[in-house]
């Protein structure tokens, strides 16, 4: 078969054991791709992100300012890597870049640059201080959730309804399960210093989590779907080692959440699933998983996918992924020549 | 036919234990114990409380007793004679007339005896599936 040529531009190149991004799984299943021949550009926030010095899966590895610094620098940043590198396809994996992008979407239309990325409404309705109504629309049960702007609230949260346990949230990343107002103001504190205001709190949803990871055609279908049950855990909570899995439950639930959102590009679907088989959705990422690669393990390779159809090629629906695939991750070290390291510091970036 | 192992086992193997003492000796003990402390036998046999057969049918059961649910995920082994009952409800017994007369023609031991293992593993299992 021969394969399409394209180079794709793919942030989140950091991979920290204990909360990796998924832009380094991302890489390694374009470039495992059986339809696509694709060139990876590795783009990344910190030169000591090991996704940059990767040249397996990063044919180039560069610098980005961070997208709190401003639409102008960033796009700045994008119009030079597409001047001298030429990227056809971005794709971004990181949930805090999602508002700027699905906002320069026209913009990077007319720089030349596909995109599979939900719009600027639907990265909003997914929002964790929304999730209820999207649930509701979906009719899926959805843990109570309330933005809260002072640590007061846990003085007496369960005034409000909000009794202990509960779930401390940021509104980008991290999650506190809480028993006590003690341990609830640690984790107010903390994830408000790290992710800023307002800091959710939700009502604990008893179960075993498990997750589907997919993409929404942008016309209400969901193309591909690989479901996991994590068997092994981060301190962080992330998935360590998991499980393919085929729930026809969780299936359908992502089936109307695309359908009522007409959802476009790539989402992470996380549920509870309680004792009585009742699910309880917890978050909607927008955007594949840390742990993508077991999509190509089951044989969705779904970030090739999101590629193809960003170029507007028509998609056939994958064969059903099989239950029973295990990932486990392991941590290893790269090396790296001080040269390298000095590329990327003082010139932003690293050619192979 | 099996003699000496008509108890029934099951194990978990990441954190997903059924009950089985962790370590093997003592899980040997019951098994040799079994026989000494049987119920007496009873004409009507009680019956066992698995979980429901949706579950059972979807679980994909190996010949070395490894068992996986494609649906939660979880994992977890069984002994040959837990194999036995585990394919003989797959295989349709419903009652435990059936599945002590399946497992008669297998393993050597009182229809009391494997009456009160069977029992004793659908309990494990129930709480595997809860």
């Amino acid at each position: 078969m021969k394969r399409r040529s394209v180079t794709v531009a793919v942030t989140g190149m950091n991979a920290r054991p204990d909360n990796p991004g998924p832009g380094l799984a991302v890489a390694r299943c374009l470039k495992e791709s059986r339809h696509l021949d694709a060139r990876v550009l590795g783009l990344s926030y910190d030169a000591l992100d090991p996704g940059l010095y990767l040249p397996q899966w990063s044919d180039e590895s560069h610098l980005m300012p961070y997208p709190s610094a401003g639409e102008e620098t960033y796009m700045a940043r994008l119009a030079g890597l597409h001047e001298a590198s030429g990227f056809d396809v971005l794709l971004p994996c990181l949930d805090s870049e999602l508002p700027t992008l699905s906002r320069l979407v026209p913009w990077l239309d007319e720089l030349g640059v596909a995109t599979m990325l939900p719009t600027a409404e639907q990265i909003r309705l997914r929002s964790k201080d929304r999730l209820n109504e999207l649930a509701d629309e979906a009719k899926i049960d959805c843990p109570e959730t309330k933005s809260v702007f002072r640590e007061d609230f846990f003085a007496d949260a369960a005034g409000e309804g909000f009794d202990y346990p509960l779930v401390v949230k940021g509104l980008f990343y991290d999650a506190k399960i809480v028993h006590t107002q003690d341990e609830a103001v640690v984790a107010f504190r903390r994830i408000a210093g790290e992710w800023g205001l307002p800091v959710l709190v939700q009502k604990f949803a008893a179960g075993e989590e498990i997750n589907l990871t997919g993409i929404g055609d942008g016309e209400g279908r969901l193309v591909g779907a690989v479901m996991m049950k994590k068997r092994a855990l981060t301190d962080k909570g992330k998935a360590w080692a998991g499980i393919s899995i085929h729930d026809e439950a969780l299936l359908g639930a992502a089936r109307r959440l695309v359908a009522a959102t007409r959802w476009r590009g790539p989402l992470e679907v996380e549920v509870m699933r309680g004792t009585d088989g009742r699910f309880s959705l917890i978050e909607i990422n927008p955007r594949f998983p840390a742990w993508i690669y077991l999509s190509v393990g089951v044989g969705q390779n779904l970030p090739e996918t999101l590629v193809r159809l960003a170029l507007g090629e028509k998609v056939a629906e994958p064969p059903p992924a099989p239950a029973g695939i295990l990932f486990i991750r392991y941590a290893q070290e790269v090396i790296v020549p001080l040269s390298d390291f000095e590329a990327v510091v003082t010139t932003g970036g690293l050619y192979a | 036919m099996r003699t000496g192992h008509a108890a029934v086992a099951a194990r978990g193997d990441h954190g997903f234990d059924i009950g089985v003492p962790a370590n093997p000796s003592a899980s040997k003990e019951i098994l040799m114990t079994t026989n000494e402390s049987a119920a007496a036998p009873s004409d009507t046999p009680r019956e066992a409380q698995f979980p429901s057969p949706e579950v059972i049918g979807r679980l994909a059961v190996s010949n070395s007793g490894f068992v996986f649910d494609p649906v939660s995920g979880a994992s977890f082994s069984v002994n040959v004679s837990g194999l036995a009952v585990l394919r003989a409800i797959q295989a349709g017994a419903t009652d435990m007339g059936a599945i002590v007369h399946s497992l008669g023609a297998e393993f050597e031991a009182a229809p009391a005896v494997l009456q009160r293992d069977v029992m004793e593993f659908a309990g494990r299992l129930r709480e595997a599936f809860r």
